[in-house]
């Protein structure tokens, strides 16, 4: 076997082993130092607590004479490609927005982040700027507000709302 | 994330009364964080030092989140 050959394999069972160790959060905070490039990647999707709620992002309008609009879904799948299975980067879009909700309840259990300061925060803005250009405005809108509904259960879904926004202008 | 039905939407008043109610943010519920993107990466100062903001408009919060990374940017220098 040539050095290159032994090298290669050395470095290929050096990433398995140090992949293996990245699952357990004993060691992130270790490996995520030196993970600045994202090579080492983590499956915790479905363990240890797997998801079984659906985010849902809404927004609502207060008119110029104090009347608030009804709530409407803010739309963030858009229909799937027919080759989505291949090449799909509208996926990248509801994943970001997934992220941002994500972010916002992470920032909300923080002790040292108060909700006055959330407004500021880039995963707030980048929810606010979303919800506020895909549902077009009521045509007497000053102000919106946004929120964000959570799901549970699939035939009888049970909601709570996890997040509520100030109003902001239009 | 997904859409809500109409009988969904126009029930959501008292889910976020309820929501105003308590003082209890969020979680109760699972701690997942999918791991990708900057998601549980939030700093504190991600906020940029500033609080307040309800009424503003989206582009007033924009440019005075802006205004503040840019002045703490210059007096780290």
């Amino acid at each position: 076997m040539s050095l290159a050959a032994i090298l290669s394999y050395s470095i290929v069972a050096l990433w398995l082993i140090i992949t293996l160790l990245a699952q357990h959060s004993r060691f992130q905070p270790f490996i995520n130092a030196f993970n600045a490039l994202h090579i080492i990647p983590r499956w915790t999707f479905f363990a240890p607590h797997p998801g079984v709620r659906d985010y849902h992002l809404v927004i609502r309008d207060r008119c110029n004479d104090g009347r608030l609009t009804g709530w409407k879904s803010v739309p963030v799948y858009s229909p799937r490609p027919r080759f989505g299975y291949l090449w799909n980067p509208q996926k990248r879009s509801s994943k970001i927005l997934n992220d941002a909700v994500q972010a916002i309840k992470l920032l909300l259990k923080r002790e040292n982040i108060g909700m006055g300061e959330i407004p500021f925060t880039a995963p707030y803005l980048l929810l606010l700027y979303y919800a506020a250009h895909a549902v077009p405005p009521d045509p007497d809108a000053v102000e919106f507000q946004i929120a964000i509904i959570e799901s549970t259960g699939h035939d009888e879904r049970t909601l709570e709302c996890s997040f509520l926004s100030g109003f902001h202008d239009r | 994330m997904t859409t809500l039905t109409e009988m969904e939407l126009a029930g959501l008043d008292p889910v976020i009364a309820a929501r105003k109610m308590t003082s209890d943010v969020s979680d109760k519920y699972e701690n997942i964080v999918i791991p990708i993107g900057n998601a549980g990466e939030s700093q504190a100062g991600d906020n940029a030092g500033l609080s307040g903001g309800e009424g503003l408009s989206l582009d007033a919060l924009m440019r005075l989140r802006q205004s503040a990374l840019n002045q703490r940017r210059s007096g780290q220098r």
